[in-house]
């Protein structure tokens, strides 16, 4: 009976050694060493020889046993509202009992050399990395790489590689670990003052008695038994008294403004999807914040009337997950800027519909919007990339004469 | 223990400091391995331009040099390394060396990042690498040594900025701790060292020395020693004036009281080496050939003679009883055709090395040679004169080798009565004739060892006679050797040494590198050769070690290290006394393979040897990875294979083993992949209390701290368990 495999326990997937332009450089000039040890019969390039053995054999040894015995794990990743720093913590072990590790580099990778183990952080998060300089035999550590959130969805993380060049840089080393993690970017929320929401909302500026350090707002209606779920402060005690058993004061209640935003993703011919729905996020929050009871209806992601952090909360979720139509992953470089929402109110009072242009209009600062950041492709110096490079270099060259 | 790597660090940090320390260092070491391999100046100027350079663009304000200018002075290295290459007429690791040191200098000067460290360490590794090819001096090895922990130091902690650079390109500056714990790198340095140099001792000792050397002459890459003594004279050429207090040689004379009867009057001994008789004067040459003749090819009349330990073999037909003994215990060895100094003609030699050794007596001057290898000590009896019928060389006419050396004859002998025309000049008078010639040598032209060299269509004893008057013992010799010539009396230059540094105690002289001299020998009589030395009388006084100053005896001090470091690492292997692991039956299975690849290399000829190895090795390392996969698919089967067991003992462990057997009896056996409170979980209902009280009671003895065991509580369950008749029927077996 095969042992089960659960995604979410890390688990080594590759060890690779590769022999990089400085090792190799090394060995060449070991071995022009012993060349001239022997043609020349020097004594002390004979000794500088076992030397540069040595460092072979030392190098071979430590960067082994440094590698073989590390086992890392992802915790729990936090959402994080796009725009702001991602912080994965990583929890790594150094299992040999010797050798220490050290100049670790943690990155978080997409896929493994044959393109299994997928994820999707890179459409939603900068790189992730973190940097581990020394690690003890036995010790267990916990770091944290960081990386830009900058695209709102689900990124899903499962390889992560420890990479090391320790200790003289011979080989570059990695290995491969897969632990499936996820994590819910929330869309950037754009900024919205109140005078913009009460342009949008026909001059409603919010409910100021929303927020009070009294236990019941509104004014007394009447006296009724208590019920299960009744807070002990609304309870009647003078009146409990005289009646023996428990009453409760009923206030009326603060009638709260009622707004629904309808929004289709499909609609938006052209439109840069991402920032209209950092708009919508911005405006949904300006709404909540101000005490209005929001709701979102959406294709796929409705969310029924409520108010408050959690209503806010919700909403954001909700756009965080609300996936885009095919053709607006990506923001068009046509000026083409159609698409609206409806701001319709629950109350019966009417309804505003908002265009694209409106609606940008309705933030005052759209400089913190995140961009993804163009991910700088490593230099590796490997004899392999060089070789690929060399070649597709050549093939380049070939294509273009032909 | 878990703990959480948050230490608040300062961002924007450039490298650490133990990689700067250790980059300066080595920079510094490998400048002075430079100056120790014949920098000089060149050196001095180094390291005053890179510490400028790394002053300048280190520190709170650092100067960042311009891209351009670091390019501009790249360019101006490479032109004049290539210059420099261009001009030699011969291949030499100087250039090489003055190149790679220039670069590292400039390098000093671009301290940007990670790279540029990485290329400095890598330079100067590679300035020591030259330095060591260029000097054996204990110096270059001192300094190699010292610099091989800070590159090992450097290196390590160049790879942690490595790594930090790498997550700093793609997240940007860090914010959490980047340096490894204090005294950790150093600890692991430490460790790496011991290990590393142990290693490299056991390669140092097992790699079979002179082996191979010839096949890769082909290469072209030969190497030349540099000594004192030399069996050839070649004036105006530098480099032979050696000044190193280095012990070459101790010489044991025998048991009495003051000075041995060999020695001259102020206790001073002559050890000859090799006699010159052939003499070019326009290039102030003297060779070793059979004949003394002037400009006459040498002869190949070697005669060489194979001689075992111990049994002396004599060299002349006198009687031993004629000479002295001597016991030379030769420190140098080096090279073929290295002589046997005696004091004069060697009658017998005899040694205790463990091989038979060959010698060449084939020699003029009644001089031999140690064609090949040289023992480490061996015993001469030498006669105590120079008469010798074998040695009469008929009376040749006079030489006209040229006006100068006619005109300073002349001048000489002016005023003595004593012609410097052989047919007018009676045999008796010559023995005065030279020693007329030797003192106005001595009077008129003064020692130096700083003489240049002089013009290109001028004889070089010329231009000592006429224009320099000051030079080396061997200008002196070669002067005196060449007048006595001229006016017919049969003279030639003999190169060997000349020390006074006797012990008396031990009856030892003590001969030094410095103490290489050349002086001639005349033949005053038929067959009388005699010993003039035309070299100032205070020269030789330093010659032969007669001075005593401080500093000189400190030279000796530290010369005696050098000797130790000479016989111990840069002679090992090449001397026939030191019988290592070398000479062990794997170094010798591994010579007698480096000798068939030699001749197999000279019969296909290098680029085909070349293509050939390239074969056999990638066919060898596709059979090794074929080997070792094999290897490791079997140790994978077997790994899986194998049951997983927990070795535990105690009497929890009999009675989970008696569980485990109870359930198997019972009919629900727990395969070992099976988790316990799963296969509990499999029980039938009634069973599990029973099971689940064995289990966790022995879980607890195994795993927890406390290690106590409920023996009765588990002992009842188990009985329990094993009375109980739930459960499958048992199977039959087939």
């Amino acid at each position: 009976m095969p042992a089960p495999t659960d995604p979410t326990l890390p688990r080594i997937i590759a060890r690779r050694y590769q022999l990089h332009l400085p090792g190799f450089v090394y060995v060449l000039l070991t071995a022009l060493l012993v060349l001239g040890a022997v043609n020349s019969q020097n004594n002390l390039l004979f000794a500088i020889f076992g030397l540069a053995v040595a460092g072979i054999i030392v190098s071979g040894v430590v960067s082994g046993a440094a590698i073989m015995g590390l086992r890392i794990e992802r915790e729990i990743i936090e959402d994080v509202e796009a725009g702001r720093d991602i912080r994965v913590r990583y929890r790594i072990r150094n299992n040999n009992w010797l050798i220490p590790s050290a100049g670790l580099a943690i990155e978080e990778v997409t896929t493994d050399r044959k393109g299994r183990h997928a994820s999707t952080w890179s459409r939603h998060v900068s790189p992730i990395a973190a940097f581990v300089p020394w690690l003890r035999a036995g010790e267990e550590l916990i770091v944290e790489g960081k990386g830009k959130a900058h695209t709102r969805g689900t990124a899903t993380l499962n390889l992560v590689r420890i990479t090391t060049t320790f200790p003289f840089g011979l080989t570059k080393k990695y290995v491969l670990f897969s632990q499936a993690s996820a994590a819910l970017i929330t869309p950037w929320t754009a900024p919205i003052d109140k005078s913009s929401v009460a342009r949008v909302t026909g001059g409603w500026e919010g409910e100021r008695a929303h927020r009070t350090t009294r236990a019941l707002e509104g004014e007394f209606f009447a006296m009724r038994d208590y019920a299960r779920g009744d807070s002990p402060r609304a309870v009647a005690w003078r009146a409990t008294a005289r009646r023996g058993h428990l009453v409760v004061r009923q206030n009326t209640e603060h009638q709260r403004r009622r707004l629904a935003l309808e929004i289709n993703p499909a609609t938006m011919r052209g439109a840069p999807l991402e920032i209209f729905i950092a708009a919508v996020a911005g405006l949904g929050n300006a709404l909540v914040s101000q005490g209005a009871e929001l709701e979102l209806r959406a294709d796929n992601a409705s969310i029924a009337a409520g108010s408050g952090p959690r209503q806010q909360s919700r909403i954001t979720r909700a756009l965080a997950q609300l996936p885009s139509p095919p053709g607006l992953t990506s923001p068009t470089k046509t000026n083409d800027r159609s698409g609206s929402i409806l701001l319709r109110s629950l109350d019966g009072d009417g309804s505003t519909s908002l265009s694209y242009e409106q609606l940008i209009a309705l933030c005052r600062d759209w400089s913190a919007f995140p961009t993804p950041i163009a991910h700088r492709p490593t230099t590796s110096t490997s004899l392999t990339m060089l070789a690929r490079r060399v070649f597709r270099r050549g093939s380049a060259s070939k294509g273009g004469q032909s | 223990m878990t703990t959480l790597a948050t230490t608040p660090f300062p961002a924007a940090r450039g490298l650490s400091q133990g990689v700067t320390r250790c980059a300066i260092t080595i920079v510094i070491l490998a400048l002075l391995a430079y100056a120790s391999a014949g920098g000089g100046s060149s050196a001095a100027l180094g390291l005053v331009v890179a510490s400028l350079g790394w002053w300048l663009t280190s520190g709170d304000r650092p100067i960042a040099v311009p891209k351009w200018v670091i390019a501009c002075a790249l360019i101006l290295v490479v032109t004049k390394g290539a210059w420099s290459l261009g001009n030699r007429p011969s291949a030499s690791i100087a250039p090489f060396l003055t190149f790679l040191a220039s670069i590292m200098v400039v390098k000093c000067w671009e301290r940007r990042g990670i790279r540029d460290m990485a290329q400095i360490f890598a330079i100067a590794t590679f300035v020591l690498i030259g330095a060591a090819l260029g000097s054996n001096a204990f110096a270059t090895g001192l300094l190699i040594a010292a610099a091989f922990p800070f590159l090992v130091h450097g290196s390590l902690l160049l790879q942690l900025e490595v790594a930090r650079a790498r997550v700093e390109q793609l997240t940007g500056p860090l914010t959490t701790a980047t340096a490894p714990p204090r005294g950790r790198p150093a600890r692991l340095t430490t460790i790496l060292i011991a290990i590393g140099v142990a290693l490299a001792t056991i390669v140092f000792v097992f790699v079979p020395r002179t082996q191979g050397s010839s096949g890769l002459s082909a290469l072209g890459m030969a190497g030349a020693r540099v000594s004192g003594f030399r069996d050839r004279v070649e004036l105006g050429r530098a480099g032979l004036i050696s000044q190193s207090q280095a012990i070459v040689m101790e010489v044991e004379v025998p048991k009495g009281e003051g000075l041995p009867s060999i020695a001259g009057p102020q206790g001073e001994l002559y050890l000859r080496g090799a006699v010159l008789t052939s003499y070019h004067h326009l290039d102030g040459d003297w060779k070793r050939v059979a004949a003394w003749e002037d400009d006459r090819e040498p002869q190949d009349r070697s005669s060489e003679a194979s001689f075992p330990p111990g049994k002396p073999i004599r060299l002349s037909s006198a009687s031993t009883r004629e000479g002295v003994e001597i016991v030379v215990r030769d420190k140098d060895r080096a090279g073929d055709h290295r002589p046997v100094f005696t004091v004069w003609r060697p009658l017998a030699i005899s040694h205790d090395s463990p091989d038979p050794i060959k010698i060449d007596t084939s020699l003029p001057g009644a001089t031999a040679t140690f064609p090949s290898r040289v023992p480490s000590e061996y015993r001469v009896t030498c006669a105590l004169e120079s008469a010798s019928t074998s040695e009469q060389e008929p009376r040749y006419p006079p030489i006209d080798y040229s006006a100068t050396v006619t005109r300073v004859v002349t001048d000489a002998l002016a005023g003595s009565a004593i012609s410097p025309d052989p047919s007018l000049r009676p045999a008796t008078e010559d023995f005065r004739a030279v020693r007329l010639l030797e003192q106005h040598l001595r009077q008129h032209c003064s020692y130096t060892r700083q003489l240049g060299a002089p013009p290109e269509d001028t004889p070089p004893v010329d231009w000592f006679l006429s224009t320099a008057r000051e030079g080396h013992c061997e200008y002196f010799a070669s002067a005196l050797a060449a007048m006595c010539r001229s006016i017919g009396i049969n003279a030639r230059v003999v190169t060997g040494y000349l020390t006074g540094e006797f012990d008396g105690q031990r009856r030892i002289y003590t001969v030094r590198q410095a103490s290489a001299h050349a002086w001639v020998e005349a033949e005053i009589a038929p067959g009388r050769w005699r010993t003039f030395d035309a070299t100032p009388s205070e020269e030789l006084s330093r010659l032969a070690g007669v001075d005593t100053t401080v500093m000189l005896q400190l030279e000796r001090w530290l010369a005696g290290i050098e000797t130790a470091w000479n016989s111990s690492v840069v002679n090992y292997g090449h001397a026939s006394g030191q019988r290592g692991a070398s000479d062990s039956a794997v170094a010798r299975a591994l010579a007698r393979w480096s000798h068939r690849i030699e001749s197999w290399i000279q019969e296909l000829g290098i680029v085909r040897a070349i293509t050939w190895i390239l074969i056999v090795v990638g066919a060898a390392s596709l059979a090794i990875a074929g080997v070792g996969f094999a290897i490791k698919g079997a140790l994978r089967t077997m790994r899986r294979s194998s049951p997983h067991r927990v070795i535990r003992t105690g009497q929890a462990a009999r009675l989970y083993e008696r569980y485990l057997r109870a359930c198997a009896r019972l009919g629900f056996p727990k395969p070992h992949w099976v988790g316990a409170q799963d296969h509990i979980g499999a029980l039938p209902e009634p069973l599990r209390p029973h099971a689940q009280t064995i289990v966790a009671a022995c879980y607890e003895s195994f795993f927890a701290a406390s290690g106590r065991f409920d023996h009765a509580s588990v002992l009842s369950a188990l009985t329990a368990l094993e009375r109980s008749t739930t459960g499958r029927p048992r199977r039959d077996p087939p």
